[in-house]
């Protein structure tokens, strides 16, 4: 595993922990819930961190997955 | 195994923050006995006081052992055991690992709630709800 495939593995590692609890409060929360908007703002900014990250690090398309 | 039988999982990741999502993603079911463990090393400890379990879900790119690795060892104490990589499109899991076993899946990180519980209902139990 390569420096920068370390880096892209534990960065993507921290958005997968707010993205997931961020989706585990959006299902919790009532429809009418203010906090709602919140938890998709962070979820909204958490998804748009990971496409951010796969744009700085993109996985070679030959190297074998 | 049949649904409504008590399940026994193994979570391993380094990283302390997966393993509270998988706690949570699995907290509310009072069918799941969730056991924790932040390596391989400790992971073959708590697997050798027993008891046996159904679930092994594991990081792939860990330090020191991988979850590859782990799973291989695990194997040779419980052959039946059936495995659940967590795996990133990049960690290169078929690299290592040519195919997969009948009893093995992968789930690509970042995960859901549902997407977790799924591929547990999946493995064990052949259906899509736990």
């Amino acid at each position: 595993m390569t420096y920068d495939d370390k880096n892209r593995h534990d960065f993507k590692n921290q958005l997968g922990i707010i993205l997931g609890f961020s989706e585990i409060l959006l299902t919790e929360a009532a429809p009418g819930d203010r906090r709602r908007a919140d938890f998709e703002e962070i979820n909204k900014a958490a998804t748009a961190a990971l496409d951010l990250l796969a744009r700085l690090f993109p996985v070679d398309a030959d190297t074998p997955q | 195994m049949e649904q409504g039988q008590p399940i026994s999982i193994l979570a391993v990741d380094d990283e302390p923050g997966v393993l509270a999502l998988v706690r949570r993603c699995l907290g509310d079911d009072e069918r799941v006995t969730l056991i924790e463990a932040s390596s391989g090393k400790e992971a073959l400890e708590r697997i050798a006081k027993g008891p046996a379990l159904d679930l092994l879900i594991t990081d792939l790119r860990m330090p020191e052992m991988e979850g590859d690795e782990l799973a291989r060892q695990v194997r040779a104490l419980e052959p039946d055991l059936k495995v659940l990589y967590l795996t990133s499109h990049a960690d290169g899991l078929f690299e290592a690992k040519q195919q997969l076993w009948a009893e093995e899946a992968y789930l690509d990180k970042p995960f859901t709630r549902e997407g977790l519980r799924e591929a547990i209902a999946m493995l064990l139990f052949g259906r899509t709800t736990l």
